[in-house]
């Protein structure tokens, strides 16, 4: 009985790897490539599309807290962003959910050294579009201990969130920006375990989930972020929920403000 | 093209059921039942105490007296990083998976085959957490699809037993105000029961269940009278009546930290606490009994209300912690079966209780020259000799610091954290005990959050030329039937199994198993740091293998005066060892 169905489960496995093409000539030819594809987009077909826009400065002023944005609203029905760094010890940076939300944001990340910055898009018809840039960087982002560290009391200020959101008159996509007081440990500086806030959902009045995201150990300590929801006429408040992987719970709700400029107003904290 | 990918999904379905069969994917967790049979069951050790009633009695006979002698190290793994310091934990065992936690909050899935790691969980600490006795754990405990833990910053965590990933996180207490967690959690029901840490910190002591799928709190027990527990949500009952054994406001930073876990008995369904020392360690502060603290309180699981509780050292002055854990076992009583309960207090006196109604049954010491106590008298209350309370700092000449007194046993304690073994082949109880004093002397203090809540300066010293004493004792008549000596204090804790043998670790690194009747040591092994755990044993694949944490470390020597000079040649460490016969011994 054994030997059939050990058979029978290399035929399927063979048949499936077969099913996987070569990875399309990366522009930005990483050496890392050939693995950030079978790892994470060898499941479906990809092409580089330059509609998934992808902003970064060339040299990074400080290689824990690199600036990125991504916007893939040039696409029509994405599904999901995909972060990855290449030449990061850790190379999944995050993944978003734009479920009722333009296909955008911004954050920050921590690179170890210069490497390639990849968003991909998954459309609807099942096929990633990567964008993506080189970001040089001194050494070191991912592996130095966090600020918080050494500070005792950051523990006090943990999972508090501030944040903003605005409508633009007459459109619907409003614009959150938000900050989560942690210090993301990737686990790789010394004698620090890994401590990362790993889920954030954005939600509507309602609770319906406006966007998912993922976050992983190379997003920057006091996770900054921009999105871009789409906000209903009864939408006062967006509502914003996470954990990390300490089990520490993110929650807030965040009063919608009208506003052409975020200048207008002083901070605004989020009540938790 | 339709029907091939069918025959593929098939195919894999397929597969993955081979593979799910063959690797022993385990269809449901840990069940009530297993919990209750934990200690019968000896394929699975699911509980610190290995049982509910935390007998650490194994019935598993085959590595006896007469083979132990070849009993060898089947692997060894190493806890890693420069984080050592104590290691107090007993491992669990369940389904070729070891769990076992460490120092700093951190915990470990090993395969139980091969030693190699499946999943290591590490806690990210803040800074400022406020042990008093060290970085220290004491265990785990399975439960459902979860494996439980607490860590030094006073929370609870449930951890995915298959992932190492977090589920749910829970405070305990607020860390910067002492309060801290070490002991393992206690599963009753469907509940987890846990104490707090920080009885040096003024905290107040308390026992709560909480839904052990959700964490939430269904009730919680505060253990010194004038606080009021909870219930579903709701203030409860208060415990006893404000001021009743405790003048003015003493009792708002009134101690009794059940630091040590409980236990539980299904046959008369109470969950068993222990309560450490009233705060501060000045007793002229706070003139009364102080109750509940230093003391054994039994408590309903359905509403967390106390039903009995038994004073060991009523108004303390010398930090003899009640927190000693309280071991259902029966015994014989003018002829009848009695459903009692055992525990050998940090005072030096051990004491059987009637565990349905906390009746003294008799109490004898344990240790030698006892000074603060003449004996108990007929209801197990103490006999204090006011000669050996330390004095007034108010009524000194010196009013920074009252007279000295010379004090046995030491706060350590006749026996402390080290949990202690019955056997059901023996019935006697293993008591790991220690013959030490200590120069006791009071100051004023006042209460600060955070700040160390003492009012007392001491310092510790030996009264032999050892200090642990490993004894066999007859709960019947006091007896000691043998003594193991060892010159460091004993630390870690004992097993006791069907094979006749007795295990316990020492200081100075040695695990040992010794005769369960006479007290002979039959075999020991070096494990390179101090074993301040207890031993546990289980059975895989028709073997007992049994297992010890090895890593020196502790309050001993944190605060063990001259006795800690006696054992600072000893090095840190942190490592699990496990031990099982040779299948076949090498023919010659």
């Amino acid at each position: 009985m054994r030997t059939p169905i050990a058979a029978a489960a290399a035929l399927w496995l063979s048949i499936s790897v077969a099913y996987a093409a070569d990875p399309p000539a990366d522009p930005l030819k990483s050496v890392m490539w050939g693995q950030m594809y079978e790892r994470h987009f060898s499941d479906k077909p990809v092409v580089f599309d330059d509609k998934v826009s992808v902003i970064a400065p060339k040299l990074a002023e400080d290689q824990t807290a690199i600036p990125v944005t991504v916007d893939a609203s040039a696409l029509t029905g994405v599904r999901e962003i995909v972060v990855i760094a290449d030449l990061n010890p850790i190379q999944k940076v995050l993944s978003y959910e734009p479920v009722q939300a333009k296909p955008y944001i911004t954050f920050r990340f921590k690179a170890e050294q210069g490497t390639p910055v990849r968003a991909a898009a998954l459309t609807e018809d099942g096929v990633w579009h990567i964008g993506g840039v080189y970001v040089d960087a001194a050494g070191g982002g991912c592996t130095s201990p966090a600020l918080a560290h050494g500070k005792p009391d950051w523990v006090s200020r943990l999972a508090e969130v501030r944040a903003k959101v605005w409508r633009t008159p007459g459109q619907s996509t409003a614009r959150l920006r938000l900050r989560v007081q942690h210090p993301m440990d990737t686990g790789l500086a010394d004698g620090i375990p890994a401590f990362f806030v790993e889920r954030l959902e954005i939600q509507g009045n309602d609770g319906k989930v406006l966007g998912r995201l993922r976050i992983y150990e190379p997003v920057s300590e006091n996770p900054t972020l921009t999105l871009m929801p789409n906000l209903g006429p009864a939408d006062d408040r967006v509502i914003v929920k996470g954990r990390d992987n300490e089990g520490n719970t993110i929650d807030a709700v965040v009063p919608v403000g009208v506003r052409s400029s975020a200048l207008e107003t002083g901070p605004n904290r989020a009540t938790r | 093209m339709i029907t091939f990918r069918v025959i593929y999904l098939l195919l894999g379905a397929l597969v993955l059921a081979v593979i799910a069969a063959s690797t022993g994917v385990r269809a449901e967790g840990v069940t009530k039942q297993d919990i209750l049979n934990d200690q019968k069951t000896t394929t699975d050790v699911l509980t610190a105490g290995m049982g509910p009633r935390i007998q650490r009695w194994s019935p598993l006979d085959k590595v006896n007296k007469e083979n132990v002698a070849n009993l060898v190290p089947a692997w060894s793994f190493s806890f890693g990083g420069e984080k050592q310091r104590g290691q107090e934990s007993q491992a669990l065992y369940r389904d070729g998976v070891i769990y076992v936690t460490g120092s700093y909050s951190r915990m470990w899935a090993i395969d139980a085959r091969t030693g190699e790691e499946k999943w290591q969980y590490d806690a990210r600490l803040p800074e400022g957490i406020l042990p008093c006795c060290d970085v220290v754990n004491r265990g785990a405990v399975l439960f459902g699809d979860k494996v439980y833990f607490g860590t030094l910053d006073a929370k609870l965590v449930a951890l995915n037993a298959e992932t190492g990933k977090v589920v749910w996180r829970k405070e305990l207490g607020d860390f910067k105000a002492g309060y801290s967690y070490t002991a393992a959690p206690l599963i009753v029901n469907d509940m987890l029961v846990t104490g707090v840490s920080g009885g040096e910190f003024g905290i107040v002591g308390r026992v709560d269940a909480r839904n052990a799928e959700t964490g939430e709190l269904i009730w919680s027990r505060p253990t010194v009278e004038g606080h009021v527990g909870t219930l579903n949500g709701k203030p409860s009952t208060m415990t006893g009546k404000v001021n009743e054994s405790w003048p003015g406001d003493m009792w708002k930073w009134g101690g009794g930290a059940t630091w040590l876990g409980g236990s539980y008995d299904p046959d008369v369904n109470l969950i068993y606490f222990g309560t450490g020392n009233p705060a501060p360690w000045n007793s002229f502060m706070r003139p009364g009994d102080n109750k509940w603290t230093s003391a054994r309180i039994a408590l309903n699981p359905d509403n967390g209300e106390i039903v009995w509780g038994f004073q060991t050292t009523p108004g303390d002055g010398w930090d003899y912690d009640g927190v000693n854990e309280f071991i259902p076992f029966d015994t014989e009583v003018d002829g009848k079966t009695v459903k009692a309960g055992a525990t050998a207090d940090r005072n030096g006196f051990f004491y059987v209780l009637d565990r349905t109604n906390g009746k003294f049954i008799r109490g004898f010491p344990f240790v030698k020259n006892i000074t603060w106590a003449k004996g108990l008298d007929e209801n197990g209350r103490p006999i204090f000799d006011p000669k050996f309370r330390p004095g007034d700092p108010t009524k000194s000449s010196d009013p920074k610091k009252g007279s000295s007194v010379f004090a046995v046993p030491s706060f350590l304690g006749g026996k402390n954290h080290q949990p202690m073994a019955y056997s059901h082949l023996t019935k006697l109880f293993y008591v790991p005990s220690n013959e030490w004093g200590m120069d006791l002397w009071n100051t004023p203090v006042t209460y600060k959050k955070g700040a160390a809540y003492l009012g007392a300066g001491f310092t510790l010293k030996p009264l032999f030329d050892y200090v642990g004493s490993l004894r066999a004792i007859d709960p019947t008549t006091g007896e000691t039937k043998w003594e193991h000596r060892n010159k460091a204090p004993y630390w870690g804790g004992v097993l006791t199994t069907a094979g006749g043998l007795v295990f316990i670790g020492t200081p100075e690194g040695y695990l040992k198993a010794i005769d369960d009747e006479t007290g002979k040591e039959l075999w020991k092994f070096q494990t390179g740091s101090g074993i301040v755990a207890p031993p546990m044993t289980w059975e895989m694949d028709g073997e007992q293998y049994v297992g010890v944490t090895s890593g020196w470390g502790g309050a001993v020597p944190l605060w063990g005066g001259e006795v800690a000079k006696l054992v600072k040649y000893l090095n840190q460490g942190g490592s699990f060892w496990v031990f099982k016969l040779p299948k076949k011994l090498a023919a010659n």
